[in-house]
C-alpha cells in the first residue's frame, strides 16, 4: 500500500468514525445519565438523515439548516418518546429498552411511508463538495468538513465533561444517582436536557454522514449496530472511552474495505469479541455500578 | 410473572390436578384444530406452535433468568441453516440425522456465544448478543457457502425431510401433528426443568445474583447452562420452520427475528411458559390479518402494538388468563 | 484454630484508602461485633470477608484455609454465610421459595434439572424448621417483597443461616427494626449454637451489647481498640468517636 493509498484510508476512517463519534456520543449521554439505552438513536439518525436530505437536496436550501433542521426533528422525536413513553415506565429499564426497539419499527415504516424504499445518494453543500489537495493528491473537503465537525464536538464534549458544573453533575449522576439527586441537583431536568441534545447528535450526525453515506432505510439497525460494537469498545461514560472506540471502528471500516473487501464488518466484530474477551468494561470503560 | 410456588410435599391434593387443566384443554384444542381449520389456517397454527418453541426457549433465559437477549434468533438461524445445508448442498434429507446434527450445531454456538456474551451483564450483555446475531447476518450475507442459489442469499429449496416410514408423505395435516409432537415435547422438557432446582435456582439468579452467589451457587455456570439449552432449544424451532417455509434467509439470524420473538414473549406473559405461546399466537394472526390488509404497514403496526402493549399490559395476556382461570376455580369451588 | 484471620488487609478505592493494614482473629464460636461510625470501612471488610471484593493487600484465611482470592460462592460452599444491610431477598418470588434456594444451595441436587423441586423432602423439612423458628411460617406463601420490613429483615438472617455456615458475617441485622423487633433479633442470635462463629456490625447499641462477648471498633479504614464490651463501654476514645458522628444504619450508603 503505497503512503497515498495509506494515508487517504486513514482519513477516510477518521471522518467515519467522526460521524460515529457524533452518533455514539449521544447513546453514551443518554445511557450514562439515565441508565436507558435507547435503540431508537439509529433510527433518529436515520430520520435526521432524511429530514436534511430533504432540506438540502430535494429542496436546495442551506446545508447548515439541513443539518440543523436534522438535528432539531431527531431532538424533538427523542424528547417526544422520552416525555411521553419512558418517562412512564420509571426505574423499568428492560421494558424501556423494548420499547426504544419498538419506535425503531414505527419510525423506520414511517420514513419508508414518507419517503418511499428508495435510498438516497449523498449530498452536501456545494461549498464543501470537491477536493482540495494534499500534497500530491486530493481529499474531498467535505470529508475533511466531517473531521473537523468531530474533533470540535470531541473537544467540546470533553471540556463540558471535565471542566463544567454540567459535567460535573454529569459525572456525579453517573456514579451515584442518590447522592447527585440529595445534593439538591435537579437531575431530572438536567436529564431531559440532555436526552434532547442525545438525540439532536444523532440526527445531526445523520445529515453529517449523509455527505458520503446517502441515506437509507437500513440505517435504523445498522448504524445502531456500529454505535453499539462502539460503546463495547471504547467503553461507556467517558468521551474519550467514545472517541477511542469511534475511531478505532472507522479506521478498521476503511482499511478493511480497502484490503480485505467484503470483511470489514467482521473485523469489527472480531475486534469487539477480543476486547469483551481481555477488557470487558470496554478500553476505557467505566462501568455503572450495577 | 409467574411465581412457580413449590406445594409442600405429600400434597397430592386435587388442587395440584385441576393445576393440568388448562393444559390438557389447550392440548385437546390444538389435536382438534385440523379437523375444524381450512389447509390454510392449519399452515398459520403450525407457524404459531414452531414460533412458540422459539419464544419459550427466550422465556427461559429472559424470564426466568432474567437475561435480556437481543440476539437470540443467531441459535435459530443456525437450526434452519444447518439442516437446509446438510439437505441442500449434501442431500442429506433425513430428519434422524439432518435435525439432530443441527439441533447440536446450535447448542455448539450457544456454547460459544455464551462465553463470549456472559463476560457482561445488563445493557452490555445486550448490546454483545445483539453484536453476535448480526455478526451470523453477515456471515449468511457474505460466505457462499451459505447462499445456495446463486444470486439469491439464502438456502433454498428446502423440503421436508425424510422421516424413513414405509409409505409415509407429507401433507398439511400431518406436518402439522409432527410439528405438534415436538411442540409437546418441548413444552414438556421445559416445564420439567423450571420446575426443577435448576429452574429454580435460575430464578434466584434473575432475582438477585448477588444473594445467590452468598448462598453458595456458582450462578455463572447457571447462566451459561440456561443459555445453552435455551440455544438448543431456539435450534430446534429453526429447523422445524426450515422444513415448514422451505427457505432460510440471513435475517433469521438478525435482530428483528431476536425481537420479534421477545415481542411474543412480553405479549404473551413473561416468566410463564405459557404466556409466549399465546404471543406468538396473537402475533402470527395479527401478521396474518395485517398481510392481508395492508402488507407495508405491518412493522408500523407491529411497533405501535408492542409500544402499546409495554406501557399497557406488561404482564400480557397471561396475567389476565391466570385471573380468569383463578376466577373459573373460586366459582367451581363454590 | 481460628475461624477466622485478617492479615493486614488494605483496601484501596481509586486514590482513597477505605482500609489500612486491619489484623485481626476470630474464635471458633466468639460473637464479634464491629463498630464504628459510617465510612470506617465496615461493610468494605465484609465485603472483603465475604468475597465480593478483593483487598488491595494482605489476606484473609478461613480455619486455615486462604480464601483471599476465593470467589463468592466457594466461600459460601466452605461455609461463611453472609446477611446483607439492605435485604437482599428474592423480591417476586415466596418466602417459602426464598428459604428453598438458601437450602438448597448447599445440597447437591442443586443442578438437577428433571426433578420436580417437590421431590426433595429433605429441603422442604429444613426449610420449614428454618421458618418455624424465625416465625415466618405463616407467611410462607407470601412474596417477599409484601411482607412487612421486620419480617423481611428476619428472612434475610435465616436465609444466610440455611447453609448452617461455620462462620456467620451480619450486616447490620436490626436495621430499621423497632425495639421489640430488635429484641427478638437479639434472642434469636443468642439462641445460636457453639458451632456457629458470628461476625457482627452493628450501629445499634441494643444488639452490640446484647450479643458481642468482643467488640472491635474501626474509625477510617484503622482498628481503633478492641476488647470486653465492659472495656469498650469505658473507652474514652470510642465516646468521642461518637460523639456528633453519624449513628444510624439508615444513612450507611457506605460503612
Amino acid at each position: 500500500m503505497t503512503l497515498n493509498v495509506f494515508v487517504i484510508n486513514l482519513l477516510n476512517g477518521i471522518s467515519f468514525g467522526s460521524v460515529l463519534f457524533l452518533l455514539a456520543s449521544g447513546l453514551s449521554i443518554i445511557f450514562g445519565l439515565m441508565g436507558i439505552l435507547n435503540l431508537s438513536h439509529g433510527a433518529l439518525y436515520m430520520v435526521g438523515a432524511y429530514v436534511g436530505w430533504t432540506v438540502a437536496a430535494k429542496y436546495g436550501l442551506n446545508f447548515g439548516l439541513a443539518v440543523l433542521a436534522g438535528g432539531l426533528t431527531a431532538g424533538a422525536l427523542g424528547l417526544f418518546i422520552e416525555q411521553g413513553f419512558l418517562r412512564r415506565l420509571y426505574k423499568q429499564l428492560n421494558e424501556q429498552v423494548l420499547l426504544t426497539f419498538g419506535f425503531v419499527y414505527i419510525l423506520t415504516n414511517l420514513c419508508l411511508w414518507i419517503w418511499g424504499p428508495l435510498a438516497r445518494p449523498a449530498f452536501t453543500a456545494d461549498f464543501l463538495s470537491g477536493s482540495f489537495p494534499i500534497g500530491h493528491w486530493s481529499y474531498p473537503i467535505a470529508r475533511a468538513g466531517i473531521i473537523i465537525t468531530g474533533l470540535v464536538l470531541a473537544v467540546g464534549l470533553w471540556w463540558l465533561q471535565n471542566r463544567t458544573r454540567v459535567g460535573a453533575i454529569v459525572r456525579a449522576g453517573m456514579d451515584d444517582k442518590e447522592m447527585t439527586m440529595g445534593l439538591g441537583v435537579n437531575l431530572k431536568k438536567v436529564s431531559v436536557v440532555l436526552f434532547f441534545v442525545g438525540s439532536f447528535l444523532a440526527g445531526f450526525a445523520g445529515v453529517i454522514g449523509a455527505q458520503f453515506l446517502g441515506v437509507n432505510l437500513e440505517f435504523g439497525i445498522n448504524i445502531l449496530l456500529l454505535a453499539l460494537v462502539v460503546i463495547v469498545i471504547g467503553g461507556m461514560g467517558s468521551v474519550e472511552g467514545t472517541l477511542l472506540g469511534s475511531m478505532v471502528i472507522g479506521i478498521i471500516d476503511a482499511f478493511g474495505k480497502a484490503l480485505f473487501p467484503g470483511l470489514a464488518m467482521f473485523l469489527i466484530y472480531f475486534v469487539m469479541i477480543i476486547v469483551l474477551l481481555v477488557r470487558p468494561a470496554g478500553l476505557l470503560g467505566r462501568m455503572q455500578k450495577e | 410473572m409467574s411465581v412457580v410456588k413449590p406445594q409442600m410435599p405429600g400434597q397430592r391434593t386435587p388442587d395440584q390436578l385441576v393445576r393440568f387443566v388448562p393444559y390438557l384443554v389447550g392440548g385437546i384444542v390444538l389435536v382438534a384444530l385440523p379437523f375444524c381449520l381450512p389447509p390454510y389456517y392449519q399452515i398459520l397454527m403450525t407457524r404459531v406452535l414452531i414460533f412458540s418453541i422459539f419464544a419459550i426457549s427466550l422465556d427461559i433465559i429472559y424470564g426466568y433468568t432474567g437475561l435480556f437477549s437481543l440476539g437470540h434468533a443467531a441459535f435459530f438461524g443456525v437450526g434452519g441453516y444447518t439442516v437446509g445445508i446438510l439437505m441442500v448442498r449434501y442431500g442429506i434429507e433425513s430428519f434422524w440425522i439432518g435435525a439432530p446434527l443441527a439441533v447440536l450445531t446450535a447448542s455448539l454456538v450457544a456454547a460459544i456465544f455464551g462465553i463470549i456474551a456472559l463476560r457482561v451483564s445488563g445493557i452490555y450483555f445486550l448490546l454483545v448478543t445483539f453484536a453476535l446475531g448480526e455478526l451470523l447476518v453477515s456471515l449468511a450475507t457474505k460466505w457462499k457457502f451459505l447462499s445456495t442459489s446463486g444470486s439469491t442469499e439464502g438456502v433454498m429449496n428446502i423440503v421436508q425431510p425424510t422421516l424413513n416410514l414405509s409409505g409415509f408423505e407429507w401433507n398439511t395435516t400431518n406436518f402439522y401433528y409432527f410439528v405438534f409432537l415436538i411442540f409437546v415435547l418441548c413444552f414438556f422438557i421445559l416445564h420439567r426443568l423450571i420446575h426443577s432446582p435448576f429452574g429454580r435456582a435460575l430464578q434466584g439468579i434473575r432475582e438477585s445474583e448477588s444473594r445467590m452467589r452468598a448462598l453458595g451457587y456458582n450462578t455463572w455456570l447457571y447462566k451459561y447452562i440456561a443459555f445453552i439449552a435455551a440455544g438448543l432449544f431456539a435450534g430446534v424451532s429453526g429447523v422445524l420452520i426450515a422444513y415448514h417455509d422451505g427457505f432460510m434467509v440471513p435475517a433469521s439470524f438478525g435482530v428483528g427475528t431476536s425481537t420479534l420473538a421477545m415481542f411474543m414473549v412480553i405479549l404473551g406473559g413473561v416468566g410463564t411458559l405459557y404466556g409466549p405461546a399465546i404471543g406468538s399466537c396473537i402475533l402470527i394472526f395479527v401478521n396474518f390479518l395485517a398481510s392481508t390488509y395492508t402488507p407495508e404497514r405491518w412493522p408500523l403496526i407491529l411497533g405501535g402494538f408492542f409500544v402499546l402493549v409495554i406501557m399497557y399490559a406488561k404482564g400480557g395476556v397471561a396475567v389476565y388468563m391466570s385471573r380468569l382461570w383463578q376466577k373459573v376455580l373460586l366459582s367451581w369451588k363454590l | 484454630m481460628e475461624a477466622l484471620k485478617v492479615d493486614r488487609v488494605v483496601k484501596d478505592f481509586g486514590g482513597v484508602r477505605a482500609l489500612r493494614n486491619i489484623s485481626f482473629n476470630v474464635e471458633l464460636g466468639e460473637r464479634l461485633a464491629i463498630i464504628g461510625p459510617n465510612g470506617a470501612g465496615k461493610t468494605t471488610l465484609f465485603n472483603i470477608i465475604n468475597g465480593q471484593i478483593l483487598p488491595t493487600a494482605g489476606s484473609v484465611h478461613f480455619l486455615g484455609k486462604d480464601i483471599t482470592r476465593m470467589p463468592v460462592h466457594r466461600r459460601a460452599d466452605l461455609g461463611i454465610a453472609r446477611s446483607f444491610q439492605r435485604s437482599s431477598l428474592f423480591s417476586n418470588l415466596t418466602v417459602l421459595s426464598n428459604i428453598l434456594l438458601a437450602v438448597q444451595g448447599t445440597r447437591r441436587h442443586r443442578f438437577q434439572m428433571f426433578r420436580s423441586i417437590n421431590t426433595y423432602r429433605e429441603t422442604f423439612t429444613r426449610a420449614e424448621e428454618l421458618l418455624k423458628v424465625w416465625d415466618l411460617w405463616e407467611e410462607k406463601d407470601y412474596l417477599a417483597s409484601n411482607i412487612s420490613y421486620g419480617d423481611q429483615r428476619k428472612l434475610e438472617i435465616s436465609l444466610s443461616l440455611a447453609s448452617q455456615p461455620r462462620v456467620l458475617l451480619m450486616d447490620e441485622p436490626s436495621c430499621g427494626l423497632t425495639s421489640g423487633e430488635t429484641a427478638v433479633v437479639i434472642d434469636k442470635i443468642r439462641g445460636l449454637g457453639k458451632d456457629i462463629t458470628v461476625i457482627l456490625v452493628a450501629h445499634d447499641m441494643d444488639l452490640v451489647f446484647g450479643v458481642a462477648n468482643r467488640i472491635m471498633v474501626l474509625h477510617y479504614g484503622e482498628i481503633v481498640t478492641e476488647g470486653t464490651p465492659e472495656e469498650i463501654r469505658n473507652d474514652s476514645r470510642v465516646k468521642k468517636i461518637y460523639m456528633g458522628a453519624e449513628k444510624s444504619c439508615q444513612n450507611a450508603q457506605t460503612s
